[in-house]
């Protein structure tokens, strides 16, 4: 199993909620103090070097207009990233193209870092959290075929290497296509996509790329790893190999169970930091109206939030305690869902400074990752 | 209080056939034609009950509203025009007195621009579509921006005719209403609420045409209304007092007194 480690990189020094409607979108951008803003970079680039030396592969996300992450632009982050650290996989997961007003741009920064980092990218396209609607001005209706449609030119992008070519489709339109730089990797960097549904699944599959799923405990992985396996099936023989399949949790290694809580409780900051107005949580037509009827209805299951750290660890969402306790829980969510090769850890959130995240990485470097080697598929050495 | 059943028709809409969802009520000609804000036709609305008992009223559900549907590739303002446009053909009515509402008046004014000959006037209420100010103005309150709530409380004076919060709704209105805050994202999200090129244009309407606007539109304010009737020229602008963006709603007597009126005095004797 291939570890990356990932940080939303928040902006943590927050008024009490009680002052502002919503952490996204609306909370006024005069809260943040530009010099702690610079200072937690600092930390979060630290973080990101000193876990590639501890041999984990890196992971970087974008949110737009939101106090919980300040990655407001993916490419510019593992720019850096490609500079300051000399091995391990850098994943951009990812590129929100449905929101994205030039696909041929994003392909050509993709390709840019494929060459700054000589093929040590991975290119991940997500349709984005409702939130971002209206921090992108994005449309939510058709946000799926538009992420699909942005996905095929980017790859034409990608591919077409004998001078430019054209695209004139339902949502884009581009002439002399001709990125420069092409990819490093040929025909183009490894792709994935997050879904957190069984449906959504479906698609990643049938293309065969890695599709990463969030924080959906073990009920909801096991449905979104079915998912994209009906849809390999679809186009291909065999079975699915555990490299295309990755779970994103929320990790915390502590010298002993109880400071492996204490970790915990700070990575919750993440879940508990999300205040949102309802109007930015639920954009009309971001999902079906079935699921807007029975949201209304109370009938979909609610949130993380208010669960206790214990039941978020028996979700499988969160793996805190000492290293055997970690290894143990991750070890029966391998059991419950299923073989999965990448492990995708949000080893940072809120106030949690850097030689707490540094720590707890290196104990899962260190001391969790040799326990779990006999149960699982072998991965790049740690 | 007439009947007003809804009746699922199959129309040919340029060679394709189409289900639209549409209702008759009361059966004098000429007709007219309710074109419906964001939220949908209510063939129970008083003003609709009022109209009919001395005319035709017809209305429709948008395609992609109700159970009317939409071709994929309809998604703007000017299909939704182009698409009433065939129907008055189709139908072969004439001297239509059109009516709309917010994004209906939009649509309609869309309609006279283009092809006004079977549109007798144009009652245009708390109508959207133009843009007034400058880059960093809003025009018209992002009602995706704000709460179910809010968006009451912008919309109506008197809150209490607003209807029922989505949790009181039945299933099957429930549903209707969440398809159309789906529509409304479908067709008015950008360029917001508006196209720009349609303040120009409303020059070139001949159309008479009567604004009539609530006095605390809270959604489109009442400068908005003004600039709207100065653009159309010819246009007269009646303001509803304690009205919001729902005048027909929230002052139905008041409403159909200035309609009936203005249709009067803009109709050939007979």
């Amino acid at each position: 199993m291939e570890y990356w480690f990932f940080t939303e990189a928040a902006y943590p020094e927050l008024p009490p909620e009680s002052t502002y409607e919503s952490v996204r979108v609306k909370l006024p951008s005069r809260l943040l103090d530009p010099e702690v803003a610079a200072n937690w970079w600092d930390e979060y680039l630290a973080e990101w070097q000193a876990a590639a030396e501890l041999g984990f592969n890196l992971m970087v996300n974008e949110h737009h207009g939101t106090a919980t992450c300040m990655n407001a632009t993916v490419p510019l982050t593992a720019a850096i990233l490609t500079r300051i650290t000399g091995q391990g996989r850098i994943l951009i997961l990812g590129n929100p193209i449905a929101n994205r007003r030039d696909p041929v741009r994003v392909a050509e920064e993709m390709a840019m870092l494929d060459v700054l980092s000589r093929g040590r990218l991975e290119v991940g396209f997500v349709r984005g959290v409702p939130y971002e609607i209206s921090a992108t001005n994005s449309k939510p209706v058709g946000m799926s075929e538009r992420m699909w449609e942005a996905h095929d030119l980017i790859k034409l992008a990608w591919t077409s290497h004998d001078g430019p070519v054209n695209w004139q489709g339902k949502h884009f339109e581009h002439r002399q296509i001709n990125i420069w730089p092409r990819p490093y990797q040929q025909p183009h960097p490894p792709i994935w996509v997050t879904t957190l549904s069984q449906s959504g699944a479906r698609p990643v599959g049938e293309r065969g790329y890695v599709v990463g799923t969030f924080l959906t405990g073990i009920e909801n992985t096991r449905k979104v790893f079915e998912g994209y396996r009906e849809g390999w099936s679809r186009t291909r023989d065999g079975e699915v190999p555990s490299d295309r399949l990755a779970y994103a949790g929320l990790v915390y290694v502590g010298e002993s169970d109880e400071e492996g809580m204490a970790g915990a409780e700070k990575l919750t900051w993440y879940i508990t930091s999300n205040k949102s107005s309802p109007q930015f949580m639920d954009p009309p037509g971001y999902r079906p109206v079935e699921a807007r009827m029975a949201a209304v209805r109370g009938m979909l299951p609610t949130g993380l939030k208010g669960l206790s750290l214990e039941q978020l660890i028996d979700r499988g969402v969160l793996f805190a305690g000492s290293a055997e306790t970690v290894a143990a829980q991750i070890r029966r969510f391998c059991d419950e869902v299923g073989e999965f090769g990448h492990f995708l850890v949000m080893g940072q959130s809120g106030h949690m400074h850097k030689d707490e995240t540094i720590a707890s990485l290196t104990r899962l470097a260190h001391e969790v990752r040799p326990l779990l080697k006999e149960q699982l598929p072998l991965g790049r050495a740690l | 209080m007439s009947t007003a059943i809804a009746n699922v028709k199959t129309v040919s809409y340029l060679g394709s056939p189409l289900a639209v969802e549409s209702w008759e009520i009361g059966s004098a000609d000429p007709p007219m034609l309710v074109l419906h804000g964001g939220n949908g036709f209510d063939p129970e609305a008083r003003f609709v009950q009022d109209l009919a008992r001395s005319r035709r009223v017809i209305g429709v559900s948008h395609p992609g509203w109700g159970e009317s549907q939409r071709p994929e590739w309809l998604d703007t303002v000017s299909d939704l025009a182009h698409f009433y446009l065939e129907l008055l053909e189709s139908e072969n009515l004439d001297d239509v007195t059109v009516l709309g509402h917010s994004t209906g008046g939009w649509i309609a004014a869309e309609m006279a621009v283009w092809r006004p000959q079977r549109i007798g006037r144009l009652v245009l209420v708390d109508p959207v579509g133009i843009r007034v100010g400058g880059p960093a103005d809003r025009d018209i309150v992002d009602i995706f921006a704000i709460s179910r709530e809010e968006r009451i409380k912008l919309g109506f004076h008197d809150p209490s005719l607003a209807g029922p919060p989505l949790a009181e709704m039945d299933d099957e209105k429930l549903r209707r209403q969440l398809q159309a805050d789906e529509m409304m994202a479908l067709y008015y999200w950008e360029p917001y609420m508006c196209n720009p090129k349609l303040r120009r244009r409303l020059a070139a309407i001949q159309t008479p045409c009567q604004l009539i606007w609530g006095r605390h539109d809270g959604v489109a304010p009442l400068d908005y209304g003004r600039a709207y009737a100065e653009s159309l020229g010819h246009a007269r602008l009646h303001v509803v007092e304690e009205a919001a963006h729902c005048p027909q709603i929230e002052r139905p007597e008041e409403f159909c007194r200035i309609v009936e009126a203005f249709i009067a005095e803009t109709s050939a004797p007979r």
